[in-house]
């Protein structure tokens, strides 16, 4: 009966892990791709020349699956805070500060029209639903006023 | 059929007078009523020779220049109506909580360092006069590059408002 639970209990945690199908979990991958490598699409690479670090960054899979059913590329989202911040660096102070204070960028999926932001230990935290915009307004914004 | 044209001219000119009671006289703009203010505007591209009139009016109606002040912060750029307000304040007739005070003193701080009348009008109305009731609208329009930043950060600095990087960008400006 025990191992019976365990058994249970794994085939759960599986499914939670991963519900994607097979054509979001590519999607996924090239999204994650073009979030932590050279990629010509995204601001990765640029974060790195112009702040002289890279910031990693952790998409959350619960994005896939709504963002794609509408066409929308969830990663650009998630992007938006390193085209920010890349365009930050080109000033001394600004760039000092975001060294000193970020290190990790992880995108979360929020309600609808959510664009908010978090920053502790080294993370920003971005949470973000499909209707957000503004986010490159958004994210100067809280960098401004929290970045210390 | 010249008697119907003529007729037709007459009666078009009767129903535009009724419309308009102002009045323009040597190209200038004669309110008869505060509220002409708003049927000029009405009419008018540029706005300017109905706000001159205005001003006038205000001249001889100190009175009414807060609501001067209110009637420009709706018609025109929200920074032109300062001036009435800060009179308004001079007179003790200004109202910190007022919307249309608040848009139009962030609009004036917001403006180049040129325009250094409406920019020291707004910033004593924000800093000195309305500071707890306008606090939040102005810091939230403070963003790093802005001419709102530029006026008010020290003002904000002082009022331990601002701290990290607004501070240090702040404390860059000379």
């Amino acid at each position: 009966m025990t191992k019976l639970k365990i058994f249970a209990a794994i085939l759960c945690a599986t499914a939670t892990a991963s519900a994607l199908n097979l054509k979001e979990t590519k999607t996924f991958n090239e999204w994650k791709e073009n979030l932590s490598k050279n990629t010509k699409e995204g601001y990765y690479a640029e974060v790195i020349k112009k702040c002289g670090f890279e910031i990693k960054t952790e998409l959350d899979e619960k994005i896939v699956t709504p963002f794609m059913a509408e066409n929308t590329s969830g990663w650009s989202f998630c992007d938006a805070p390193l085209s920010t911040i890349s365009g930050m660096c080109d000033d001394a102070t600004s760039k000092a500060m975001i060294k000193k204070n970020i290190n990790k960028l992880v995108c979360k999926l929020g309600k609808k029209e959510e664009a908010s932001f978090k920053m502790a230990g080294g993370t920003l935290t971005f949470t973000f639903g499909l209707g957000a915009s503004n986010l490159n307004e958004k994210t100067k914004e809280f960098l401004e006023n929290n970045l210390k | 059929m010249r008697n119907i044209n003529t007729k037709i001219v007459f009666l078009l000119l009767a129903v535009s007078c009724t419309a308009n009671a102002y009045k323009v006289v040597h190209n200038e703009v004669i309110l008869g009523e505060l509220k002409d203010y708003e049927k000029c505007q009405a009419d008018s591209y540029s706005g300017r020779p109905c706000q001159d009139a205005l001003e006038r009016w205000v001249k001889d109606h100190p009175d009414d220049v807060f609501k001067a002040g209110k009637l420009t912060r709706l018609k025109m750029n929200a920074a032109v109506a300062v001036p009435f307000f800060a009179q308004a304040f001079d007179k003790k007739k200004g109202d910190c909580k007022d919307q249309d005070v608040q848009l139009a003193v962030v609009a004036g701080l917001n403006l180049p360092e040129t325009d250094k009348e409406v920019v020291a009008q707004s910033k004593k109305i924000a800093f000195e006069l309305c500071y707890n009731e306008m606090k939040e609208a102005i810091l939230k329009e403070t963003q790093v590059g802005s001419y709102l930043f530029k006026n008010a950060c020290k003002e904000l600095i002082q009022k331990k408002a601002l701290n990290g990087l607004k501070e240090a960008k702040c404390k860059e400006l000379k």
